[in-house]
């Protein structure tokens, strides 16, 4: 290995990374319908949904959000060159599942992450 | 040498002596009780109405010789469990009673003639200790040999005491035959052989020639045979018990009644008081088996249990592998090594041992996979993050 690399095997892997998710909000920017891939949708494991999501990008149709069950905002690390601003919802689907979700304030796009 | 007083008591038949006791319409009838070795029947015991048959015959000969004796199968627990019962009688009379076979015992009686007045009264109160029907013969002298010969020679419910001394215990042991030495059958051949019938015979050979014969064995049977045993008197160590006994209905080869009759037993043993608030470490169970020999198992457990549901399910899968020899007629439980706390031993390297089989391990899949196998360990990195991603995350594991 050649000086100042890294070898890949030696670095970590973060748990619950963000996965991106596609959102329809309403009029005030609450979400009211979201998009999510199907592998997280069938529960498997981020290994496995990267290679699913890779293969076939599938996802499953637009669900309605039935209830917002709490929101909070995330600022921090505004000291970096790359800041964290998202603000967070834990939602309950038309198919009765609880979901965490965020919108990065300084992207504008929409996320799904577990963890929470 | 230590002026010692052994009384042996010697029960002789007691195998007999105690089915008679069991089954009274045997009394005066010719008895044979058999025992199995592997593919061969021998006999046991014999009552004295069985002529011509002896003990360690095997059962085709002794039914050559008395056609009408009535056959049983040995009961051991059962005769085990009598001369227990008659061991703890000579235990409230004497602090040392050794057990030595079944049916003999050695007692301790150094300071019991002042209590009783005599030694007469001490022998008199030994005698009583068993029931008129097993017929104890007593023999007192310095050491547990010459103890045992007087009482071999003594008639039922007698006594014979030998003056102490080796020269007068040697004047007692003349005429006798060897085969009361604690001998084996091969050298007893071999000194019968050598025309040595008698223990005067061999006390007067001289020592070294016997031991160059036999060996330690042989020294040891010479200084026997010379009135010399210095043996210590080993307490028999009794220890407490706690029985439950019960009848099936019908003799029964189905595990779901004899669990339920073992869970009963267990019930009612750990409902006495003398089990209350202790914990047990040994249980045995014993059953009578319809026209086979008495089945016996015994479990040790290994932390001391302290209530019924925890011992029943130490027994139960124990029993999960075990054949039942027949039917089953009735299971006496016993229960034993009662103590007052229970623990684990830990082991104080067991960190250690697991990384070491960790590291095996790793080594095994590093060869199969030819390569590092794809195992993490997970890792606190930012537990306090709001930000999910930022509080764990995945290492490669390196025991």
């Amino acid at each position: 290995m050649k000086p100042g690399t890294v070898d890949p095997d030696a670095q970590l892997r973060l748990l619950n990374l963000p996965v991106p998710i596609e959102v329809i909000e309403d009029s005030v920017g609450r979400p009211a319908a979201i998009t999510i891939p199907l592998a997280i949708n069938s529960g498997l494991t981020r290994l496995s949904r990267l290679a699913q999501q890779q293969r076939t990008n599938a996802k499953i149709g637009a669900q309605k959000i039935t209830a917002i069950n709490d929101l909070w905002q995330v600022n921090d690390e505004w000291w970096r060159e790359h800041p964290v601003s998202r603000r967070y919802y834990q939602i309950t689907t038309q198919s009765d599942r609880r979901l965490t979700i965020f919108k990065d304030d300084l992207n504008g796009n929409w996320y799904c992450q577990k963890g929470e | 040498m230590i002026d010692r007083s052994i009384a042996c008591m010697l029960v002789t038949h007691l195998p007999v002596k105690s089915e008679v006791r069991r089954y009274t319409q045997l009394r005066g009838k010719p008895v044979i009780i058999t025992e199995s070795y592997g593919s061969q029947n021998l006999v046991l015991d014999s009552s004295a109405e069985a002529k011509g048959v002896t003990a360690g015959m095997t059962l085709a000969e002794a039914m050559a010789r008395c056609k009408d004796a009535s056959l049983i199968q040995a009961d051991s627990p059962y005769y085990n469990n009598i001369f227990d019962k008659l061991l703890k009688a000579l235990e409230l009379r004497s602090p040392a009673v050794e057990k030595s076979g079944l049916g003999c015992a050695y007692v301790g009686l150094e300071g019991l003639e002042a209590m009783y007045g005599g030694e007469a009264q001490v022998i008199a109160s030994l005698l009583q200790v068993a029931p008129a029907e097993f017929n104890p013969r007593i023999g007192v002298a310095g050491g547990k040999f010459p103890a045992y010969v007087a009482a071999v020679t003594s008639r039922g419910g007698r006594a014979t005491r030998i003056p102490h001394g080796s020269v007068s215990t040697a004047a007692f042991l003349n005429g006798l035959s060897i085969g009361l030495l604690p001998l084996s059958w091969a050298n007893k051949t071999r000194l019968h052989r050598f025309g040595i019938h008698t223990l005067d015979q061999l006390s007067s050979l001289p020592e070294g020639t016997v031991q160059a014969q036999l060996g330690t064995e042989g020294r040891k049977a010479w200084l026997l045979a010379s009135g010399i045993d210095s043996s210590p008197l080993v307490p028999h160590r009794m220890q407490q018990v706690v029985e439950e006994h019960l009848t099936f209905p019908s003799p029964t080869t189905t595990w779901s009644p004899i669990l339920t009759g073992l869970g009963t037993l267990l019930g009612r043993a750990f409902a006495r008081s003398e089990i209350s608030g202790r914990y047990v470490r040994t249980a045995s169970i014993e059953s009578r088996v319809y026209r086979r020999p008495p089945w016996v198992k015994k479990f040790g457990f290994k932390e001391a249990l302290g209530n019924k549901d925890k011992a029943l399910f130490a027994m139960k899968s124990r029993l999960d592998s075990v054949t039942l020899p027949g039917p089953l007629e009735d299971m006496r439980l016993t229960l034993t090594g009662l103590t007052g706390e229970s623990g684990i031993q830990s082991n104080l390297f067991s960190d250690v041992r697991k990384q070491e089989q960790l590291k095996e391990m790793m080594r095994q899949l590093e060869a199969l996979l030819d390569g590092k196998p794809p195992i993490y360990q997970l890792k606190e990195i930012e537990p306090w993050s709001r930000i999910p991603e930022r509080r764990q995350a995945l290492v490669p594991f390196d025991p």
